[in-house]
């Protein structure tokens, strides 16, 4: 049972991988024309999900693309034309796979997501076919269409009588004709009954054939392939529900047609993590050719310890340390993906988005060989989604309005990701109406999220469209705006330690920038010290580091090269007690976003390259730490989480003020990071 | 613990603070010396920091303080015994805590071991899973599930963290 769950998650895996090439090779077609290359790709999408869905036994799927594919083949032949309307039936068609693929994932292998969209699919492919539209009946539940000449599967046992041959003949002609009937999914010879070499008969047919069938012939149709040959032989003809995964070679116990597997499964896991990671051969390839060069220089390390050549073993030492770090850094970057597999969806979705809202939209992607950690990739596509949803839905502006504004009518939308300070951004940049602070700020006071008289600079107030209950979409449409969905935008993006900004123009657009670290297992450091305590900070986020003579005046603000920057103490927010020699002091100049301020150390110690290991939930809820690395020697030095740091010391700073001036309204944040 | 198992249960004793404990040894990982450890800012006193063991990082609770006592001293036969909490809440973590000395393990009888008093043994009754009569002396033997309670320790930590004036930060 687990392997087959294993398997089936393979097979979901593997369809929308192909469905997302269908999507590239049919966008492709109606950009540019029809391309062999691209119908052969839609073929082969359609024919592969067929048959990995045929070995499961899922009908749903297996009828359904039977009669895509069956248009497909006439395409691909040239009595049809994939043209517009075809491309746009074999887009919906994909999407209604892709829904059936959603389905089986839940574990509701046998229920039909939508039997009216089945029904009208199934329809105008037939009418490709030039099949009379009468045998798309409305589909009933999840039964199988079921009308007189419906497709249906056929299990057929042949058992020739052994003289068939001598007859004149040939059982291979019969199953050759059977084709013409309709498709043969699967053949099986069974030469159980072949006698030993010596007592055969070479004039004698002693083979037997099971065949799975796909066909919309009846029985009698069926039957009367075998009329020559019938007397003296064993033919079975049965229709069956599923095909089974095999023609069982014993089909003589006359077996019902197949029940599938219609007891209720337990519910499958939730939609959930990921099992699988695809690994680009060579990156596996370069990490098992550097475990071979270890073992080849751990034997040789162990061959001059047994000689007693010293020297040479802490050569040898040297060069293991060296692989043994490329191997931790080959191993982390196998679980790297390049962001271009959640770009791939998107052409699609922008195309029949902007379709359904009659807009033109051009979309442009650029960096989708950024590479990001598996699991992040699988966590940003619901984010990402909503928000080029968003984009075409509320900000590009219907074509009339782009006009008036002088805008060309096409929208302009770019999906954009680069490598930032250590870090990933993600852009979704639009040109369309941008937003409107006035607006936003009317219907978070409309919806009672913010104060009536509430001051909100213009981050703050786009910050409210992130918060539950959100919208300012007067019409609610089908795709966005109901209210849902950018607090999970929000949400998603805070699980995967990453910030969403968003700039905007009214009238130019809008852009919205989603900043992720690139992995959560490893990062360069540089390492700290106040008192005698290690802290560690991400390289990324420092700026510059400089000594500082003379202890700073109460203010916690520096003059740096002429700008006020403000500073925070650690030993101070962490509570450390202060260090006796503390005349020369360092400060790190860090930089969190739009946020830069210093941090005041007492000695600076270098950089180092962290394996980060989680605190664990006891630990989690300690604002300002990261995580912890090992160092060197064995201990443990805490990471500091730069921008918790910088929200607690704001807190910290505010209630204080609040406490020093009782009876004020509202304390104003003395230090503003920004 | 289930009383229906009559097979005798193995205990560890060690020492805290001159008092003996005891606690089955079914959750205990293992018990090492006493290693550096790193203090984590603005934690109650309990929480004496994180260990390296062997790669993984583990808190160490210093439960003397953890039952008011104050903190542990630490001598050259002060132990740390790692726990693996409960998995109840699926939270595989492991804990250690820090004894003054460990003694040995006890082959108990269920039936040996007394049902928790009321009052008496000066812990919150809820930290004790019952009595094991050894020679006519009492052994105090720790729940310690509801000692290593992780909802509880973070409950206590994130409180200090947000409110370190509370307590100031003792080294």
């Amino acid at each position: 049972m687990i392997d087959l769950d294993r398997a089936r998650a393979a097979l979901i895996e593997e369809s929308r991988e192909l469905l997302a090439a269908m999507d590239a090779a049919l966008l492709r077609m109606e950009q540019e024309g029809p391309d062999p290359e691209d119908i052969n790709a839609v073929f082969r999408a359609a024919h592969t999900i067929k048959g990995s869905a045929g070995l499961f036994g899922l009908e749903l799927i297996v009828d359904f693309t039977h009669v895509m594919e069956s248009v497909l083949v006439q395409v691909r032949q040239g009595t049809l034309h994939a043209d517009a309307a075809l491309l746009s039936l074999m887009f919906d068609c994909g999407s209604y796979i892709s829904r059936l693929i959603d389905e089986l994932e839940q574990g509701h292998e046998h229920s039909e997501p939508d039997p009216a969209q089945r029904a009208h699919l199934l329809t105008a492919l037939n009418t490709c076919l030039g099949k009379p539209a009468a045998s798309a009946s409305p589909a009933t539940g999840n039964a199988p269409v079921s009308s007189a000449n419906a497709l249906h599967h056929w299990r057929i046992s042949l058992s020739f009588y052994p003289e068939v041959l001598r007859d004149g003949m040939d059982p291979l002609s019969f199953i050759h004709y059977l084709a013409r009937l309709g498709e043969i999914v699967a053949i099986h010879t069974d030469s159980d009954s072949l006698p030993a070499l010596a007592d055969m008969d070479p004039e004698c047919c002693y083979l037997r054939f099971s065949i799975l069938l796909d066909s919309i012939a009846s029985q009698q149709e069926i039957s009367a392939t075998f009329d020559f040959v019938a007397e003296g032989s064993d033919i079975r003809i049965e229709r069956i529900e599923a095909p089974a995964p095999q023609p069982g070679p014993s089909e003589t116990t006359a077996q019902p047609a197949a029940p599938g597997a219609s007891a209720p499964r337990a519910p499958r896991r939730a939609a959930g993590e990921q099992t699988f990671v695809k690994v680009e051969a060579r990156k596996l390839d370069e990490l098992i050719n550097t475990v071979g060069e270890l073992v080849i220089a751990a034997a040789s390390g162990q061959l001059f310890v047994r000689q007693q050549q010293f020297s040479a073993v802490g050569e040898v030492m040297g060069e293991i340390e060296k692989l043994v770090e490329q191997i931790r850094n080959k191993s982390l970057n196998l679980r790297m993906t390049p962001i271009g597999e959640i770009f791939q969806r998107f052409p699609r979705i922008v195309r029949d988005v902007s379709k359904d809202l009659g807009k033109k939209i051009e979309l442009s992607i650029s960096g989708a060989e950024a590479e990001l950690d598996k699991s992040m990739i699988e966590k940003l596509a619901d984010p990402l989604l909503h928000i080029v949803r968003n984009a075409i839905d509320h900000g590009i502006e219907p074509i009339e309005q782009r006009l008036e504004a002088g805008k060309p009518a096409e929208g302009r939308l770019s999906l954009n990701a680069f490598q930032d300070s250590g870090g990933i951004v993600i852009e979704v940049r639009d040109d369309g109406r941008g937003l409107n602070p006035a607006r936003i700020r009317a219907k978070a006071i409309e919806n009672g999220l913010i104060a009536p008289d509430a001051q909100l600079d213009e981050q703050a107030t786009f910050g409210l469209i992130f918060k539950p209950g959100f919208s300012t979409a007067e019409q609610v449409t089908d795709l966005s705006g109901r209210g849902v969905g950018m607090d999970v935008v929000r949400r998603n993006i805070d699980e995967l330690h990453g910030a969403i900004e968003i700039e905007s123009v009214l009238g130019q657009g809008s852009t919205f920038r989603i900043r992720l670290p690139l992995t959560l297992a490893i990062i360069d450091c540089f390492r700290v010290m106040v008192g005698e305590r290690n802290f560690v900070i991400p390289l990324e986020l420092v700026l510059e580091c400089i000594e500082i003579e003379d202890e700073p005046d109460a203010q916690d603000i520096i003059n740096l090269r002429g700008e006020p920057l403000p500073f925070v103490k650690l030993s101070d927010v962490f509570g450390i007690p202060a260090h006796s020699s503390g005349e020369y002091r360092s400060m790190l100049i860090v930089q969190s976003g739009r946020r830069r301020a210093g941090i005041l150390v007492d000695r600076l110690v270098g950089e180092l390259q962290a394996v980060i290991k989680p605190l664990g939930y006891l630990l989690s809820g300690i604002h300002g730490l990261g995580g912890a690395t090992i160092l060197g020697d064995g201990k443990v030095a805490l990471i500091l989480d730069v921008p918790a740091l910088f929200d607690r010391t704001s807190q910290v700073e505010a209630s204080r003020v609040r406490l020093a001036e009782q009876g004020g309204e509202r304390a104003p944040r003395t230090i503003q990071l920004s | 613990m289930s009383s229906n198992d009559q097979s005798p249960r193995r205990y560890l004793t060690f020492t805290l603070h001159k008092e003996v404990f005891a606690v089955p040894v079914g959750p205990i990982r293992e018990i090492i010396e006493y290693p550096a450890v790193t203090e984590i800012p603005l934690a109650p006193e309990f929480l004496r920091g994180v260990i390296n063991l062997r790669g993984s990082v583990v808190p160490l609770i210093d439960i003397a303080a953890r039952f008011g006592r104050g903190p542990s001293e630490i001598t050259w036969r002060t132990c740390v015994i790692v726990f693996e909490a409960s998995s109840e809440d699926s939270l595989h973590q492991l804990l250690g805590i820090m004894v003054d000395t460990v003694h040995d393990v006890l082959d108990v009888d269920p039936a040996q071991v007394e049902p928790r008093p009321e009052f008496g043994t000066v812990l919150r009754t809820e930290f004790v899973a019952g009595m094991i009569n050894r020679n006519g002396k009492f052994v105090v033997v720790l729940d310690i599930d509801k000692v290593l309670n992780s909802h509880e320790l973070r409950r206590l930590i994130d409180q200090t963290e947000m409110n370190p004036q509370a307590e100031p930060a003792s080294v």
